[in-house]
């Protein structure tokens, strides 16, 4: 029975030969800085204690109920509905490496769920801490794409289940910091001359000041790898979505300006240093038979910058790629093999060479 | 021979520990010595605990009645909400009042809800409502209970408004 443990679930290979689409465009002006937008909103049913109080017999039953709802709708066919009992861990990982999920989805119990669509703009977590937490994902700037789509989304699904709606609340959600629009709009930044010069410390503190927070990679409680910041705005009530929005796109572009400065900063002062340290990241990446993904982030973060500052000739889609593509979960699902630790790193190294063409 | 047991990896306890991981956990710090594939999985932030930016985190500022409040549509206190700081239903936000509205404005910094209208389940739904609502409009009038009528009325106005919304 050994080879079954071997064996990765096929599940979710149709994603992972894939990427998904906010990751796979780029914008031509600051395309290295800006990864992608993030919109998410809580919503709740009329009528149904909030998920955390409700036991696994009453959540399936709110699942049910949101499932037979989304497949109502047609404008949403195409959204595949997974239940967290239902995958392996490794499964679980997969799609919080993809931040289509987050963790406290995972917690124990039956009645949790995501569905997500083809492209991967969407998905919808079903029971985390509310019932529903739809989430749209887009790539670069493109703000208020993401915004009309989620727009949309709410309205189509509103339609159909009765949203909790108090006349002077707002949506009403199971925490208090969420309550009012329910939406909460964030960006992935790569800000890597920031945190050379130390400039990062002022880009959070100007954050926190325009009622945003900063966050890892990974979101909420998580580290921050290859200078990778999530920014998230933190108030969700007592603005309309849209003031958030623009706000929150202010806030952005004054950011950019600020890392764009140190770029400056450090092309003037110390170019030299810059160019050495890409060149010698793929001097690494050409021959190291070892890689950690801490290691392939950091890396590709040194070749994101090249490539901004044109220090170096690379497609920037072909790192996302590979940033996605080189995580515990998905180097094993993509090479369908379950690894330890000093095997996936062996395997990493033999991806990004051909994914990035150095050898 | 005990220092050698020591070292083990502190989380799968298989392999000997290379790396000292720092955590920061709810603003405290933390030191594990991990194997490599535990340390990788740690910093991902994939397992329980997680690594973090010791960022300020903003917390719902916390108030205490002098008697406890209950909601009557589930039957948790506000004692119990202050605790976890997370409504049980949708009710609660009515039976906790002073306070909830006292919590949400002092977080938000802001007194009522400014964006979308949430308008409600579509046509057939409405058009259901409204025949329940007629329906009772015209037991109103045969009956002459003219204040619930006027009421009725209002109702169904404002439901009819909605139209291609």
């Amino acid at each position: 029975m050994n080879w079954k443990k071997k064996m990765v679930p096929d599940r979710f290979k149709w994603m992972s030969e894939k990427i998904p689409f906010w990751l796979r465009f780029t914008s031509p002006l600051y395309g290295d800085m800006v990864l992608s937008v993030r919109i998410r909103l809580a919503r709740n049913l009329k009528g149904h204690m909030f998920p955390l109080f409700l036991n696994d017999e009453k959540k399936v039953r709110v699942f049910n109920l949101i499932r037979d709802a989304l497949t109502s709708i047609k404008e949403l066919k195409g959204l595949r509905i997974y239940e967290i009992t239902e995958l392996e861990d490794i499964e679980k990982e997969f799609l919080l490496e993809r931040h289509l999920i987050s963790k406290d989805l995972l917690k124990n119990g039956r009645g949790r769920g995501v569905c997500i669509d083809m492209e991967e703009k969407i998905s919808l977590m079903i029971n985390e801490e509310d019932h529903m937490r739809i989430q749209v994902f887009y790539p670069g700037f493109m703000f208020e794409e993401a915004f009309m789509k989620t727009m949309e989304i709410d309205d189509l699904i509103g339609s159909v289940i009765e949203y909790s709606f108090h006349k002077k609340y707002g949506f009403l959600t199971s925490c208090p910091t969420n309550v009012g629009t329910g939406f909460r709009i964030s960006c992935l930044l790569h800000l890597p001359a920031s945190v050379i010069t130390g400039r990062v410390q002022d880009i959070i503190n100007y954050s926190f000041s325009q009622d945003i927070t900063v966050r890892g990679y990974y979101g909420e409680g998580s580290e921050v790898l290859g200078n990778i910041f999530q920014f998230s705005s933190l108030r969700t009530f007592g603005k309309s979505e849209e003031d958030i929005l623009s706000n929150f796109k202010n806030a952005v572009y004054k950011i950019m300006d600020m890392e764009k400065e140190e770029r400056e900063k450090l092309m003037r002062d110390s170019k030299d240093l810059l160019e050495d340290r890409v060149l010698r990241t793929i001097g690494i990446l050409k021959n190291a038979k070892f890689l950690t993904s801490r290691e392939v982030m950091e890396y590709t973060s040194h070749l994101r910058m090249g490539a901004g500052l044109n220090l170096i000739d690379i497609n920037i889609e072909k790192l996302n790629e590979v940033m996605l593509l080189n995580q515990p979960a998905h180097i094993q699902i993509l090479f369908g093999k379950r690894m330890e630790g000093k095997e996936r790193d062996k395997f990493r190294g033999i991806l990004i060479r051909s994914r990035l063409n150095i050898s | 021979m005990k220092k050698n047991i020591d070292k083990m990896c502190e989380k799968c306890n298989k392999i000997p520990a290379e790396v000292k991981l720092i955590i920061y956990e709810a603003g405290k710090k933390k030191v594990l010595h991990l194997c490599k594939s535990c340390a990788e999985e740690e910093s991902l932030g994939i397992s329980s605990s997680t690594s973090s930016p010791p960022v300020p985190k903003k917390e719902v500022p916390l108030l205490k009645p002098e008697e406890d409040l209950v909601c009557a549509g589930c039957g948790y206190k506000f004692s119990e909400f202050l605790k976890v700081s997370k409504f049980k239903c949708e009710k609660c936000y009515e039976a906790f009042e002073p306070y909830t509205s006292r919590v949400i404005s002092e977080y938000h910094k802001a007194e009522e809800h400014k964006g979308k209208i949430y308008k409600g389940i579509y046509t057939e739904n409405k058009e259901f409502k409204l025949k329940v609502l007629r329906r009772a409009l015209d037991e109103a009038i045969k009956r002459e209970e003219y204040e619930r009528a006027a009421r009725l009325r209002d109702l169904i106005n404002e439901l009819e408004k909605k139209d291609g919304s």
